[in-house]
């Protein structure tokens, strides 16, 4: 038997993440910079993505995408800004919050509103299954 | 083929979930059982490697045969709206580059009789990493000296590799980039699906990126764009064809000049299990066929009824008019598509209560190995995946 070395990065990475903790709890709506302590999500260049990504959150370990934790009073970055001014580590015992709705969304796509989204997606929430599943009999 | 009872390895939840398998358990009981495996000999490995290579032969058959129809009546036949027809019809005859990679599920006895298809899963097909590999990091540890019918890992990647120059045609010069589009489910199976055919592509050298479909949005100028608005020039998406089709994104994915989408719109045809009647109809005698049909059970006192579309086993109703009539049925969304009708195959008890099924993956045309699910009748959302190997 040859044996395989499976070069798995991201799906490790990946897995951890979806198994680690300590993600935000609560949903606020503001401007673009808080007034409250926010947690994003960033990617491993440290550019903001969708909170989705992060999932349930790391813990610190070493994963594809990352919470990023902003002090209150911070400038709150958009999607694919990067991200300043905060930690990666969370503050012990500090209550952190998603960022602003209107910051979901790239900096190009706020000023310009020229870029539509949502319109794929939908029949995966009105399905019982999952889009890959699929089983004989 | 023989089942074998074993005792699980000590924290096999921590170790396969290490390789992002995080979706082992459901419900209690674990979807990954490795309280039991499979042993096969080679010839039975043939068995099942010459099956799937010769239904994908007719497979490619069927497709001819069926586009080759000028009145659409098979893709009407089948549930496929009438303003998908142009696009599928173009895209089998030009062939754009595809990973074409799927699985064929089998009943199969191990008793020198022929594997039997039931299905071909090919436009979004799961168990793959599990199968590629969770099973072989479990044989090097538990079975260092035996073989697995299991090579799909080298050969996706192999197959990804063949895709950079031609991607890279449609989408400019430099590093080419793939984007690889899942939905953003709990249990982590699409999601880590996906994650590890992106690990593939970038051991084939592609700039990959991931999006979850939700964020995938139109710019002005009616290009794809990720969740950066970075533009989307070809994308995996384990995303299936007749969801797209029905949502506000469908005419615009179905007639994309710029984005290349893979798997391409024609896994339509392969994938809906109305083409099981016309492979029957082609080939009445193909040793690796059931019986199908679309009216009715016509004469068959034993049959399985299922929907065009259905997934995890839902809407699937197992029939022996002479053991009473309904032996099984699944509840579920599915079925008005339309049905197919597949005579009933006997698949082994191997234990009480306990049925497995083959699911055997091939690549453009290439068997390369598979992966066994155990369940009731039928193969639902609850089906175990048991590893095998091959002795001698």
């Amino acid at each position: 038997m040859k044996r395989k070395a499976f070069i798995l990065t991201a799906t490790c990475a990946t897995a951890l993440a979806l198994s680690a903790c300590g993600a935000p709890t609560s949903s606020w709506d503001d401007d673009s910079y808080s007034s409250r302590d926010t947690a994003v999500c960033t990617d491993k260049k440290g550019k903001r993505v969708p909170d989705r990504y992060c999932q349930r959150g790391s813990s610190g370990f070493s994963s594809a995408f990352m919470w990023y934790y902003i002090g209150a009073n911070s400038r709150v970055p958009y999607y694919g800004d990067s991200v300043r001014g905060g930690s990666y580590k969370a503050k012990p015992g500090a209550k952190y919050f998603h960022a602003p709705k209107a910051t979901a969304q790239t900096r190009s796509a706020a000023r310009s509103a020229a870029i539509s989204r949502g319109g794929m997606g939908s029949s995966a929430k009105s399905s019982f299954s999952s889009a890959g599943r699929s089983a004989a009999s | 083929m023989i089942r074998h009872s074993i005792t699980p390895r000590a924290g096999w939840e921590d170790k396969v979930a290490a390789s992002g398998l995080v979706w082992h358990s459901a419900l209690g009981q674990p979807y990954w059982n490795e309280s039991a495996y499979y042993e096969f000999t080679r010839s039975e490995i043939e068995q099942i490697e010459e099956a799937t290579a010769d239904l994908y032969r007719l497979f490619l058959r069927a497709g001819d045969a069926m586009i080759g129809y000028k009145d659409s009546e098979w893709l009407s036949r089948i549930g496929i709206p009438e303003f998908a027809h142009a696009a599928i019809r173009k895209a089998w005859e030009d062939e754009p580059p595809c990973l074409n990679y799927g699985r064929m599920d089998f009943g199969f006895r191990g008793d020198g009789s022929p594997p039997k298809l039931f299905e071909f899963n090919c436009d979004t097909p799961t168990s793959l990493l599990e199968a590629a590999v969770i099973q072989w990091q479990w044989l090097e540890e538990c079975h260092p000296g035996a073989d697995q019918y299991n090579s799909i890992h080298e050969t996706l990647i192999s197959k990804f590799k063949s895709l950079r120059v031609p991607l890279n045609r449609e989408s400019g010069a430099g590093k080419t980039r793939l984007h690889f589009a899942h939905v953003f489910d709990d249990a982590g199976e699409d999601t880590i699906t996906t994650t590890y055919m992106m690990d593939c592509a970038r051991a084939a050298g592609f700039d990959a990126k991931v999006v979850v479909v939700d964020d995938i949005g139109i710019d002005a100028q009616g290009r794809f764009v990720d969740y950066e608005d970075v533009i989307i020039d070809n994308v995996f998406k384990l995303y299936p064809w007749e969801w797209i089709v029905h949502e506000n994104y469908g005419p615009q994915i179905i007639n994309s000049k710029h984005t290349h989408w893979m798997e391409p719109i024609w896994k339509m045809i392969w994938s809906n299990k109305g083409i099981l009647p016309l492979l029957w109809t082609l080939e009445p005698d193909n040793p690796f066929l059931l019986h199908a049909g679309f009216e009715s059970p016509a004469g068959m006192r034993r049959y399985v009824e299922k929907p065009f579309l259905a997934r995890e086993g839902a809407n699937v109703k197992v029939v022996d008019v002479d053991r009473g009539g309904v032996l099984a049925m699944s509840a579920g969304d599915y079925g008005d598509e339309g049905v197919v009708y597949q005579e009933l195959y006997d698949l082994p008890e191997t234990a009480p209560g306990v049925f497995p099924i083959i699911g055997s993956w091939i690549i453009d045309g290439d068997p390369c190995g598979m992966g066994i699910r155990e369940d009731g009748l039928i193969t639902g959302n609850l089906a175990r995946f048991v590893p095998h190997i091959i002795k001698g």
